[in-house]
């Protein structure tokens, strides 16, 4: 499951050009507008939490680098939330 | 810029009531061939005051602002950048005519670099057909710097002011309207290029050598953003950039302290041309004059120290 395809599948405007475009290609170049990029950051800083920050943007250039940046926050987000129980779970023994 | 009610929709992310309330409240609109157009300059501008926070326009200029969350060391430490610059003729099809291409200072740019007189004059570049891609290799490296002449200070505090007063809105612009700052002033309306060259005009009125300078704002959506470079009382040239400065003291993400770094300071995003608010980045002609298209977008790396 791609977070990033699914979510810009949502968002473009000509959704059939997402198919033809390469895990590993320009997206810019691809076709994929400013409009939609912009939707897309905002989409998965809302719905998944990410906090997406300036030098992280201007190193995404192509689908793949989206969902590496996605994939490593949300893991993170994962990782952060089940120590928090086990201290959470520590403290109450 | 004319769009139709589903490409209205599209920018102001509401429901089809709401863009019927506003139509009921007076957003302008005419019927062409059948179909109701907007215009997309009033769409924006209803849509960056709605605080429906939901708009395309009001995620842009977060996107947009989004270096300003940063530390103030993100903000100048240099950065090289893989730019890609794409025109085309505005006209369906395209493909003749001829480009005449400004091109932009591509190398490091120091303090006394700031004039347009010292700028980069390589002759502009020549290019034949209805599209050109170009891709090159920027590196911007910025410099935080203070206003020394309490004049200039004061001039710039000024125009920040009175675009948070309402004294001034700030407001995107059609092209045709951009460098008409006086028709702008008349309508109490800025963006980036009228809110330049006001406060330049102003400061040349106060007695100081100053003058506009247009570039984009790099990043993977490229914003073209015109500033104001004054001659500061210590020789240095100073960047101002009233409308950053304004769009900081609106967002509550922005880092406290980027407000004051717009007023002298040079950022690392920028890419500048040797040209002033008023001049055309690039020149297409078909039939004739012709507007176009143009779309610049970069990734970048830390540059080596």
């Amino acid at each position: 499951m791609s977070i990033v395809r699914d979510r810009l599948n949502e968002i473009m405007t000509a959704p059939s050009l997402l198919a033809r475009i390469g895990d590993e290609e320009d997206i810019v170049r691809a076709g994929v507008n400013s409009g939609d990029l912009i939707r897309l950051v905002a989409i998965l800083e809302e719905r998944y939490g990410l906090r997406i920050d300036a030098d992280d943007l201007d190193g995404l250039k192509t689908l793949a680098d989206f969902e590496r940046l996605a994939r490593r926050q949300i893991d993170l987000q994962e990782v952060n939330t089940r120590h928090g129980a086990e201290e959470r779970q520590a403290e109450n023994v | 810029m004319r769009i139709d009610r589903n490409e209205a929709l599209e920018v102001l992310r509401c429901g089809d009531e709401v863009l019927e309330l506003l139509v009921q409240d007076g957003l302008a609109n005419r019927t062409s061939d059948g179909l109701e157009r907007f215009d997309y300059h009033d769409l924006a501008n209803v849509a960056l005051y709605s605080g429906s926070g939901k708009s395309l326009p009001e995620a842009a200029e977060r996107f947009l602002l989004r270096f300003a969350e940063g530390s103030p060391s993100q903000w100048t430490a240099g950065k090289r950048w893989d730019v890609t610059w794409s025109l085309r003729c505005d006209r369906p099809h395209c493909d003749h005519g001829s480009w005449l291409i400004s091109l932009p200072v591509l190398g490091p740019r120091s303090a006394r670099d700031a004039t347009l007189a010292d700028a980069d004059h390589r002759e502009p570049m020549r290019h034949e057909g209805g599209a050109v891609e170009l891709r090159f290799m920027a590196e911007v490296v910025g410099s935080q710097r203070s206003v020394v002449a309490a004049g200039i200070r004061d001039l710039f505090t000024q125009l920040v002011a009175e675009l948070h007063t309402g004294r001034f809105r700030y407001q995107w612009m059609p092209q045709e309207m951009r460098a008409d700052v006086d028709a702008a002033i008349a309508h109490g309306t800025l963006d980036c290029s009228a809110a330049s060259l006001l406060l330049a005009r102003r400061c040349e009125s106060s007695g100081y050598t100053a003058h506009t300078r247009i570039g984009v704002v790099l990043g993977l959506v490229g914003v073209e953003h015109v500033v104001t470079e004054v001659l500061d009382s210590d020789g240095a040239w100073k960047t101002l950039d009233p409308v950053f400065a304004f769009l900081a003291g609106r967002s509550d993400r922005v880092t406290p302290g980027f407000a004051e770094f717009c007023a002298g300071s040079v950022g690392n995003r920028m890419l500048t041309w040797g040209l002033p608010a008023t001049a055309p980045l690039a020149i297409h002609t078909c039939t004739s004059p012709a507007p176009h298209l143009s779309e610049i977008t970069a990734s970048a790396t830390r540059r080596a120290a």
